[in-house]
């Protein structure tokens, strides 16, 4: 579903990634975990081609979206992109941020896109906030919001970008638990995250970077039970 | 009591002046806002010789004054182009040329205002840069853009005090009037100074209004 091949990334003079491989297979659930600054963010924006590469190669179902060109924005549509700072649009409801890109895009007519919201809120248990501004809303709800706008599109893939790590500690459970269920329910995810209990639980397969590298990957419970590299291990000795 | 004498034998000098102000001032900022919108898109755009020209042409407006830039278009329609220009359309071509530059720099730093993450979330679900620009970064910056362009108003309201350099029958140019058939200098000045005050201070009032009421629908 997603092949990542010989990637590098320059921000000016520093190497922030390094020859990065990986591939993710559909309906697998990727977590990818390393101390602040080894580049994870840089690595799932690049998937969505926020940033662009300097050198490497990133097939998206079959297609590579470094070379994409116009093409990026249909290939987008299939990636949805979930964001530590929510970014909601702050001028629209909750309706109108969840509607606007299915009916800008022709995915869906207004009435089909509403609809398509209105069953999205209800499994977020927010349909009485429909009509509410992004600014009424507390953090937790605003990232199942944010969650609902990006799932609108009927991705294939959602990328999480520390999803949770701007929230008070009690509404970091009600997004883990949406992340959680869609992952059952077959999504291919990547997750950048510093919940290590849920990369352990959710989790098939754990990315360890540092410093712009790959370090170590393996099945979250190998990983988590039986680290092998002396950074990983010293990694998790900190965060466990 | 020579002032209040003064305001009420000549006022329809004045009223004329104040006319003729308003208008040119209200049209060049019209213009200039439909000029300065494009010159801003170009300044923003990622295409280089777009995006120089436009960078030079707001710099080289901001760094020479208005007074030169309408004597300019005034005699040199008529030495280059050897078109009699009416002296109000003279004005009026120079100070929207004049006001483009400022509200492109005022269109600008409205859209960079505006959190980046947003810009991101948009194209991250599909959207192309125009409909980012149009459905979520334009409606966000408008509130920063238009007391600005209020402002801006007011700023053009003052400096088209240099268009009775031309002879453009202005507020200031009806002030010269008054003190050449009063054979007063000060008292009219003092008046004028007077109205121009009058027109900018409520209409910087207007603006806060407007800039309060924008904020309130967040
Ligand atoms: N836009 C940017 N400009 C310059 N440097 C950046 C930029 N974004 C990230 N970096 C740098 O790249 C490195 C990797 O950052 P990031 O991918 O955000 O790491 P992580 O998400 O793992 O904390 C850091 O050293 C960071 O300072
Ligand atoms: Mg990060």
């Amino acid at each position: 579903m997603i092949r990542i091949e010989n990637l590098n990334k320059y921000f000016g003079d520093k190497h922030v990634l390094k020859n990065i491989n990986l591939q993710i297979k559909e309906g697998e659930v990727l977590a990818l975990i390393g101390p602040s600054g080894s580049g994870k963010s840089t690595l799932i924006r690049c998937i969505d081609y926020l940033e662009e590469p300097d050198s490497g190669d990133i097939y998206v179902d079959g297609q590579n979206i470094v070379k994409a060109g116009k093409e990026i924005d249909k290939i987008r549509q299939n990636i949805g992109m979930v964001f530590q700072h929510f970014n909601l649009f702050p001028h629209k409801t909750v309706l109108e941020n969840i509607t606007l890109a299915p009916v800008l895009t022709g995915r869906m007519t207004q009435k089909e896109a509403e609809e398509k919201a209105i069953e999205l809120l209800k499994t977020m248990d927010l349909l009485d906030k429909k009509d509410a501004y992004p600014a009424s809303l507390s953090g937790g709800q605003k990232q199942r919001i944010a969650i609902a706008r990006s799932l609108a599109m009927e991705p294939k893939i959602m990328l999480f970008d520390e999803a949770t790590s701007a929230l008070d500690p009690e509404m970091v459970g009600e997004v883990l638990k949406v992340m959680q269920d869609l992952a059952k329910s077959g999504m291919t995810m990547i997750v950048v995250t510093h919940e290590m209990a849920f990369a352990k639980e959710v989790a098939d397969r754990v990315v360890f970077m540092a410093d712009g590298e790959i370090v170590e990957e393996n099945t979250a419970v190998e990983l988590f039970e039986n680290p092998k590299h002396p950074r990983t291990i010293e990694f998790l000795s900190k965060v466990l | 009591m020579k002032i209040l004498e003064l305001l009420v034998e000549y006022r329809y000098y004045y009223i004329e002046g104040i006319k003729i102000t308003i208008m040119l001032s209200f049209f060049s900022l019209i213009i200039g806002t439909t000029l300065g919108g494009i010159l801003s898109l170009l300044r923003l755009s990622k295409f280089k010789p777009l995006k120089a020209v436009s960078t030079a042409y707001i710099e080289l407006i901001r760094g020479t004054p208005m007074m030169v830039q309408i004597a300019l278009v005034f005699f040199g329609s008529y030495a280059l182009l050897d078109l009699d220009l009416d002296r109000f359309i003279a004005a009026l071509i120079a100070v929207s040329l004049n006001s483009a530059a400022y509200v492109a720099e005022i269109i600008r730093s409205g859209i960079q205002s505006v959190d980046k993450g947003q810009w991101e979330a948009s194209r991250s679900l599909g959207l192309s840069s125009s409909q980012t620009m149009r459905h979520v970064i334009l409606p966000q910056a408008v509130k920063n853009i238009l007391p600005a362009l209020g402002n801006e108003f007011v700023t053009l309201i003052k400096e088209t005090a240099v268009a009775s350099t031309i002879g453009v029958l202005d507020l200031m140019h009806a002030s010269k009037i008054v003190q050449s058939s009063s054979y007063t200098a000060f008292d009219p000045l003092v008046i004028v100074a007077a109205l121009y005050f009058v027109i900018t201070f409520s209409l910087s009032k207007l603006v806060g209004l407007l800039e309060r009421r924008l904020s309130h629908s967040d």
